[in-house]
């Protein structure tokens, strides 16, 4: 059984694994920033010295190869080539490899690929010949490295002391490297009634004398870094080291430094290491639970506030309308904690693009553009299949091969752009790529040859486009493992809708493909209009909703049973919930018609009355009712009522197969006449 | 469920639990705990032992907030902490700072090699707070007391 320390190992190597895949594509596309280098040795590092504190010691192990290959390549003894980019991918397959094995019960042994272990040696091996290449204008001053004062200033994270963390370890460790001075600054340390025995209060300044340099001393604070202040500058001028001479006597009669007046105050002059705000690791679950509770907090305010307005006691009101707005305020920032920038999913995409794009052939780049854009953590995790989808047929079959764009007039290297951003209370993900576009006679004819359509029938642009999304359609001649069989951009359609999103596409042949998703921030709460059906009451989602118009009796006698209104000269086709839904009684005369956007088109909903807004919060139907799509979830009004949140896309399905039902009834019974 | 507690010495109780069942499945468990803050009246001393570190801190603090709450304390014997980490050197300067905060002297009879050591090893530096010998007079005599 694993422990916690393992456990919490295996989630911070995902993240240290995404960052070295991150820097080892920057590499590869020549985009390297100034710590690239160092992100990705303190990654393997880290996996290694963490790897081996929990036992994993081929993860340690293998970690170690790349570590040392990494410090030849920090020390400019091996130059940082693209082709090293290849191994430091290689190597996050090998460890991911090795963490999956650790995660079976039991653990799996896992032979490590003793191939990559080689390359590693031999780029490591490479070193003489490669600093001359990589640094000929580095003049070489000296074989003996120099002395030098090293002053560092270290406030750990609070939480330091708590997790196990001992100090006097690091500060052994630097005294390893010469001789050192430290100073306790004790000033913030408060009195016991104010203390938290475990909260660590304590900062330091060391003041180093050693021939190490500053990457070397960097590293002994590796595994401390998060939510520390570290500061390291070299003691170079006379006005530091008169500094230091009265921070010393200040530190011989004072152990409670002035933080004002400490030596290690960062200067303009310091390289600040790291600041980063202090985070919290909370199991999605936990958070999932708490969004659930403010889910039911929410409805049963909203039901108060109901029974509120009913009672009309004034002083009732004042308190209850506090208490809605303390309440959207919780939720608000409750559903924060769960946003997530889309970013964090953009990073696996740039490896799969170099990956396909280098199975293929092709040369790819992909651009993104919008990654701080955020998301329910719920949508971004269900969205990353569909992602992976478009963007391989993108790269198979929308981007040419270079020797055709060349030929088209293109550049050689092809382009997708991944980009996010809002649009309303809506996030837009666009999939854009330079490619061929869609072939509309190729959809055509495929249609026709797979009895989709018929030979003669007329469609619009963005008709046939569309029917790339319906079930087993195809154009592309070979099936490879990588897409084109088939199974694909259907159940992207349905994913998307699932989330109670939008799929359209615009092409332009010869000139690219875009296919755009149109995604609600969250699906915890939803804002959704009540709508009452005989004594039924529907929530209708609001962000779907284009406008209500009015419906009579006389106008649905002159449609002749075809469910058609025409709003502004824009015909558009309705349905009658009362009908689908079998609901007894009979209708108003005026009824109401709910617009909302379907499919990039609009259709109607007939509904009795329309009771008002109601902000609700999706409640699951549970599993006795799971084979009833037509609902996303369900809500309690103020009156202690049940309403069924519809699924806009899901009811259009349902009329559409009952009408097909019909139909073939219909043929079935012609036929026996 | 029994419990069963028992002193060993001054300084430590040992505690067997019974977590059998009706069946007598199941095991007694022995568990240790310390005292580690003691206050001798005669002398108005308080003495503070044991093991001060991270898993014992937070009891630690307890124990002399409520003392102090209850005692008039006129100095501190240190010189029977055994073990010290960066918590416990932590929550001896916390009872510094309440002292100065209070107006009063913050006196420290005697402390152990253990404390020294991890003062010296974080930095920190008691300049005349700690008297330069491990056992004074003073905290000999109030630890004779206490014997007696």
């Amino acid at each position: 059984m694993r422990n916690k320390w393992t456990e919490s190992f295996l989630l911070e190597s995902e993240d240290l694994l995404a960052t070295i895949e991150e820097c080892a594509l920057a590499v590869s596309n020549h985009a390297t920033t100034d710590d690239t280098v160092d992100r990705l040795f303190r990654a393997f590092h880290t996996i290694k010295g963490t790897g081996s504190m929990c036992g994993l010691d081929q993860v340690a192990g293998f970690a170690h190869h790349v570590e040392s290959l990494l410090d030849d390549v920090r020390e400019h003894r091996v130059a940082l080539r693209v082709e090293l980019a290849d191994l430091f991918l290689a190597s996050v397959d090998q460890i991911k490899e090795l963490l999956a094995a650790e995660q079976t019960d039991p653990p799996q042994k896992v032979v490590i690929n003793e191939e990559l272990i080689a390359r590693i040696h031999a780029a490591s091996a490479s070193r003489e010949t490669a600093q001359a290449a990589a640094q000929p204008s580095v003049p070489k001053t000296s074989a003996e490295p120099q002395q030098g004062e090293w002053e560092i200033y270290f406030r750990p994270n609070p939480q330091m002391l708590a997790t196990g963390g001992n100090p006097a370890l690091l500060f052994e460790e630097l005294s390893e490297f010469g001789e050192a001075e430290l100073v306790a600054h004790c000033d913030k340390i408060p009195s016991l009634e104010d203390l938290d025995a475990v909260h660590c209060y304590f900062s330091w300044t060391i003041r180093l004398r050693t021939t190490a340099d500053e990457n070397t001393l960097r590293d002994v604070f590796i595994f401390v870094e998060d939510g520390a202040d570290l500061t390291i500058k070299p003691i170079t001028t006379v006005q530091d080291k008169a500094e230091l001479q009265v921070s010393k006597s200040l530190a011989g009669t004072d152990k409670a430094v002035q933080t004002g007046t400490h030596p290690g105050k960062p200067t303009a002059n310091a390289h600040r290491i790291s600041f980063k705000e202090s985070m919290v690791r909370v199991p999605a679950a936990r958070l999932d639970r708490l969004v659930n509770l403010v889910g039911e907090l929410v409805m049963n305010q909203s039901r108060l506030a109901q029974v509120a307005q009913v009672v009309a006691i004034p002083e009732i009101a004042n308190p209850v309308q506090e208490m809605d707005r303390l309440v959207s305020e919780l939720r608000d920032d409750v559903l924060g904690i769960r946003m997530l920038p889309i970013g964090t999913i953009f990073g696996r995409f740039q490896r799969l693009v170099h990956d396909l794009s280098a199975e293929l052939g092709k040369e790819i780049v992909l651009e993104t553009e919008g990654a701080e854009t955020e998301l329910d953590k719920s949508i971004l995790d269900q969205l990353g299949d569909p992602l992976v989808h478009m963007i391989r047929n993108s790269i198979d079959h929308g981007i040419e091969s270079a020797e055709q764009r060349i030929a088209l007039g293109k550049p050689a290297r092809g382009t997708i752009r991944l980009s996010a951003f809002h649009r309303g209370s809506d996030v837009v993900v666009c999939i854009q790529d330079d490619g061929g576009g869609i072939n509309r006679a190729a959809v055509r004819a495929k249609a026709i040859s797979r009895g989709l359509i018929a030979p003669d029938v007329s469609l619009g642009d963005k008709e046939l486009l569309n029917l790339i999304l319906l079930p087993g359609f195809s154009t592309s001649e070979k099936v490879t493992n990588i897409s084109g069989r088939g199974v694909g951009m259907d159940v992207v359609k349905k994913q998307i809708e699932a989330l109670r999103g939008l799929l359209s596409i615009t092409s332009e042949e010869g000139k690219g493909t875009t296919m755009s998703l149109s995604l609600p921030l969250t699906l915890a709460i939803i804002e959704g209009l009540i709508v009452q059906v005989g004594e039924d009451q529907f929530i209708i989602p609001m962000a779907s909703i284009t406008e209500n118009v009015e419906l009579d009796r006389a106008q649905r006698l002159r449609n002749n049973g075809r469910n058609v209104i025409t709003v502004r000269g824009e015909m558009i086709s309705y349905i009658d919930l009362r009908a689908s839904f079998c609901v007894e009684g009979e209708a108003p005369e005026i009824e109401k018609v709910v617009i909302v956007r379907h499919d990039e088109g609009r259709v109607g909903l007939v509904v009795d009355r329309v009771l008002g807004n109601h902000q609700t919060v999706l409640q699951s139907l549970g599993h006795f009712f799971r084979n009833i799509d037509i609902v996303s979830g369900a809500t309690i009004l103020g009156d202690g009522r049940v309403a069924l949140i519809l699924d806009i896309a899901a009811v259009v399905r349902h009329v559409e197969k009952q009408k097909s039902n019909l139909n073939t009834d219909i043929v079935e019974l012609v036929g026996r006449a | 469920m029994e419990v069963c507690p028992f002193q060993t010495d001054s300084k430590r109780f040992f505690v067997l639990v019974d977590v059998r069942d009706e069946t007598g499945k199941g095991e007694w468990l022995f568990t240790m705990t310390s005292i580690h803050t003691e206050y001798d009246p005669s002398l108005g001393c308080m003495h503070l032992r044991g093991a001060w570190q991270i898993q014992n801190v937070e009891q630690i603090h307890a124990e002399l907030t409520e003392h102090l709450g209850n005692y008039k304390v006129e100095g501190f014997d240190l010189s029977q902490i055994e073990t010290c980490d960066a918590t416990g050197l932590q929550l001896i300067l916390s009872l510094e700072k309440s002292f100065e905060k209070a107006g009063k002297p913050f006196r420290v009879l005697a402390a152990s090699t253990a404390l020294r050591e991890t003062a010296q090893r974080l930095g920190v530096d008691f300049g005349a707070s700690l008297p330069s010998d491990e056992q004074t007079p003073a905290a000999e005599s109030a630890g004779e007391a206490h014997a007696q």
